[in-house]
């Protein structure tokens, strides 16, 4: 099902990835309201890790139950993350 | 060379790679593991047959019970389940195999080594585990469970879940991908159906468990303090214990449900042999485990948690999800006995020990719905009610859905009937004891259950007694099941090739023991496709026409000399720095390399491959199967990674006055060194694309330019661990915090670190073959698979990163 991609978005793909890294440590540094600079910086990380899915692993081109097998563990893991952190009260 | 009948016996076993020859062993050794596991529970009931007995000291006693459970659990109820997936779902999708053998033979051997290492610790000085089968923390740490004994057993966990969960990618592929031409999922039998929900289930718990246990073992072995740092510990209102207990639990409560739903798939399968109707419900069923038993399971865990002091509207919440589990499990029991009604009813031994199963299950369900309350799991928590109502569970529904499974299906293993007199004896005698050993202990509310011994007070000793009792009559009735198993195998009456009548397609395909799946040049037509879609046409012989001789000369042994060298690896670990253990060690690693080496030469000179099968790929058919298998695979690593970051998460927000990460990291290198590795997920999918477009020197060109980006980030990072590690920053730190941070980061970015060396090593290997010409525009899965293996190892740093370094 994967379609042939050009070169170019893979560039652009990869030349965000690192802008996001930038942008994190940019953030890490510079804002002061840790929740803020956490929740930003999160996002990013997201971002990264959601275009890295699309398009270097091609899961934009995938059949959507293998889309859904991929969601599925995430958010999984979302449940566990949330819940162990919310267990310290 | 002549080779002798043992000899070829034993290389026919060790060197196989068949579906079936690797479901009769995991059947065999699980049956063997049933049988420890059984005799440690023996010596716990005569422990407690009277009040005040002296019969097993304490540590010996707790040694018994932990090791009770733990094999149990792990290494008989679930593999045991896990031979019958490997023998019976190839037949009944018809597949020739499953998706990928050599791993399903590695899956059987981790799971055998892992077994070994649990029963060595028996032996060793100090014995085996004795922190129950939880191992809760900082119970099961190097404090309070000294010597190598407990630490040979949590590895021999490692190892077990390494299997489980290879064992998961294995069959989740083969299902959804190696169907046979009108296999589609509305006429997938009920086995089959319930092995996939079981293997998903385990696909996604047992990464938690491996999570959990590396921990563990790392604070045994490497002497990381996750749960028990002074730096937590000092914490008011704060304690390790619960963070052990979520990665526990997370693992633990799916695995009921693995340990379940198995017997839930034989009694749904098998029913409608014995009543002559399909079974009842059959899509209700079906989307009830799915959508609710399944994602449900991942969501009551904290029910196992209600005294740890977790906040109140976690606590409601689990209430909540773990009452509204028993919605779809009523509508499943509602179904079975449905399917019984209007039936013409055969009272065969396994239709006996399907009705069993059921009953029990009802018994102990209502049980455990009283334990979802969190005011009376106050009550009932840590009581004998518990251990009946699990064992009502777990053993009840669980072991006679599964023996049923033996007999109904020990025809088409030998070509022999069983004795039926024995088999329905069998069956009352099990069913009796059953209900004398554990019906007792539900009225023991009062009594702990984690004690050794107990005072001669009000009736706990009769009751006791009693149990005992029927402990010896519920063992006993297993030895008529060993010993109809075993007269069936070598002096049973022909059974004919379909005993039962029954529409299966595992029946109409011809061999017994050892032989390929599909002896004969064709498939007969018939099974589910015809029987349950009656609209639907019926296949022709041509349509499920596998080549007979394509898998026999599959044989490898690989896995067994791989599982060889890891095992010898993990024997010598507990022991090292002495000479024996490093020894151990030593040739473990080197019977590793070497297997790893033969392997992939194997490959090379293409020494095992098997055609691609199965025309039934909806929903995933323009998928290469290597490819979803990697999806599988990859979707159990998120779980792994996620729960270390959940550790990390929980340790962080535990402790105050956490170190801030500038002091640590040096930050430019740590960004510097990221953009490393993510220009290097960019040359591999440049690679890729390379291939796709069929130019082989841009392909070497773009996978060189990513082997030196992952060898310059080792680098980097090695270098970077070298200056943390002068500079004070160590997991020996005498500082608390920093040895925790230390721990955690050191551990996290070591783990993310040996993937991206396993990723550098492959790497060799692809090159290589790239140079012979092995990939051409038509032929380069392993390129795209390994793209989706570096990619998401630059998906996990993306977190590690920021989480490290920069927060």
């Amino acid at each position: 099902m994967v379609t042939q991609m050009r070169d170019s978005v893979l560039v652009v793909v990869w030349l965000y990835t690192i802008i996001a890294v930038l942008a994190e440590v940019y953030t890490a540094q510079h804002v002061s309201d840790t929740l803020t600079a956490a929740s930003a910086i999160v996002v990013f990380a997201l971002s990264q890790a959601a275009a890295i899915v699309a398009f270097y692993m091609d899961l934009k081109d995938e059949p959507g139950s293998l889309i859904l097998m991929v969601l599925i563990p995430v958010m999984f893991l979302a449940g566990l993350l949330i819940s162990v952190v919310a267990s310290l009260g | 060379m002549i080779r002798t009948g043992a000899t070829s016996w034993l290389q026919r076993w060790v060197t196989t790679t068949n579906h079936k020859d690797i479901g009769l062993l995991y059947l065999f050794t699980s049956l063997y593991f049933g049988m420890a596991g059984g005799a440690l529970a023996l010596l716990m009931r005569v422990q407690l047959s009277v009040p005040n007995n002296n019969f097993l000291s304490a540590l010996y006693y707790d040694q018994a019970v932990t090791m009770h459970g733990l094999i149990m659990i792990l290494w008989f109820l679930s593999p045991l389940a896990i031979a019958f997936f490997n023998y019976l779902v190839p037949l009944q999708i018809g597949a020739k195999d499953l998706a990928f053998p050599r791993l399903n033979a590695l899956s059987y051997w981790f799971f055998l080594g892992g077994g070994i290492l649990a029963i060595m610790s028996f032996f060793v000085p100090g014995g085996a585990a004795a922190s129950g089968w939880t191992t809760y923390q900082p119970l099961s740490s190097p404090s309070f469970q000294p010597g190598p004994g407990p630490t040979l057993v949590y590895i021999g966990l490692l190892l077990l879940a390494v299997s489980v969960t290879l064992g998961s990618v294995n069959i989740i592929t083969t299902i959804l991908w190696m169907r046979t031409r009108g296999m589609g999922f509305s006429k997938l039998p009920m086995f089959t159906w319930f092995a996939l929900f079981t293997t998903g289930a385990m696909l996604y718990a047992f990464p938690t468990l491996i999570a959990a246990f590396v921990l563990n073992v790392s604070d045994r072995l490497l002497g990381t303090a996750f749960f028990t740092s002074p730096a937590i510990l000092s914490v008011p209102g704060i304690d390790p214990s619960i963070l052990w207990d979520n990665l526990f639990w997370f693992f633990g409560h799916p695995e009921v449900y693995i340990v379940l739903l198995p017997a839930f798939g034989v009694i749904a399968n098998i029913i409608p042999s014995f009543t002559g109707r399909p079974i009842a419900g059959r899509n209700w069923i079906i989307i009830s485990t799915a959508l609710v038993v399944l994602p449900l399971s991942f969501g009551v865990w904290m029910h196992h948690m209600f005294l740890t002091g977790i906040p109140l509207s976690l606590q409601e919440s689990f209430d909540v999800s773990t009452e509204a589990i028993s919605i779809p499990f009523g509508i499943i029991i509602i179904s079975f006995i449905l399917s019984l009604v209007r039936g013409r009813i055969q009272f065969k031994t396994p239709f006996l020990f399907v009705i069993g199963a059921v009953v029990l299950f009802i018994i102990g369900g209502i049980m455990g719905v009283f334990l979802s309350s969190p005011v009376l799991d106050r009550e009932f928590n840590g009581s004998y009610f518990v251990v009946s109502h699990f064992h009502y569970v777990m053993v009840g529904a669980t072991i006679f859905g599964l023996i049923a499974a033996i007999y109904y299906w020990l025809p088409r293993m030998t070509g022999r009937m069983y004795n039926e007199k024995v088999g329905k004896a069998h069956f009352v005698i099990s069913f009796i004891g059953f209900n004398v050993l554990y019906g007792p202990m539900s009225i023991l509310s009062d009594m702990p259950r984690r004690v050794f011994t107990y005072p001669n007070t009000g009736d706990l000793g009769i009751v006791n007694e009693i149990a005992t009792v029927g402990s010896f009559i519920f063992v006993f009735a297993q030895v008529l099941l060993a010993y109809n198993v075993v007269h069936t195998w070598f002096r049973g009456p022909p059974s004919g090739p379909n005993p039962w009548g029954s529409s299966g397609l595992e029946w109409t395909t011809g061999g017994t023991v050892g032989a390929p799946a599909f002896d004969s040049e064709t498939a007969p037509r018939g099974g589910w496709i015809g029987q349950l879609s009656s609209s639907a046409p019926a296949p022709t012989q041509a349509s499920v026409q596998v080549p007979s001789d394509g898998h026999s000369g599959h044989t490898s042994v690989r896995p067994f000399t791989l599982s060889l060298g890891v095992m010898l690896f993990f024997i010598g670990a507990p022991f090292y720095p002495s000479t024996s253990g490093l020894a151990a060690m030593v040739v473990g690693a080197a019977v590793v390399l070497y297997t790893m080496f033969s392997w992939a030469r194997d490959d090379l000179r293409e020494k095992f491959s098997i055609p691609d099968e199965g025309e039934e790929r909806f929903p995933f058919s323009g998928l290469p199967k290597i490819k979803l298998g990697m999806w599988v695979f990859l979707s159990s690593e998120v779980i792994l990674f996620g729960s270390l970051i959940a550790a990390y998460l929980f340790i962080r927000e535990s402790v105050v006055g956490w170190p801030v990460a500038s002091s640590i990291h040096d930050i430019p290198l740590g960004t510097a060194n990221t953009i490393i590795l993510l220009s290097s997920g960019f040359t591999m999918a440049m690679a890729v694309i390379s291939i796709r477009r069929g130019n082989q020197r841009s392909l070497l060109l773009w996978l060189s330019a990513t082997f030196l980006l992952g060898s310059v980030f080792m680098g980097i990072k090695l270098s970077e661990w070298s200056n943390l590690a002068s500079a004070g920053f160590t997991i020996t730190s005498p500082n608390p915090m920093y040895q925790l941070a230390a721990s955690a980061y050191y551990f996290v970015v070591g783990l993310h670190g040996a993937h991206v060396t396993a990723g550098l090593i492959v790497m060799v290997y692809l090159m290589r073959k790239t140079l012979s010409g092995a990939y051409t525009k038509d032929s380069h899965g392993a390129i795209e698979n390994f793209g989706l293996y570096w990619a998401f190892v630059d998906i996990v740093w993306c977190f590690i990163f920021p989480l490290f370094y920069l927060l």
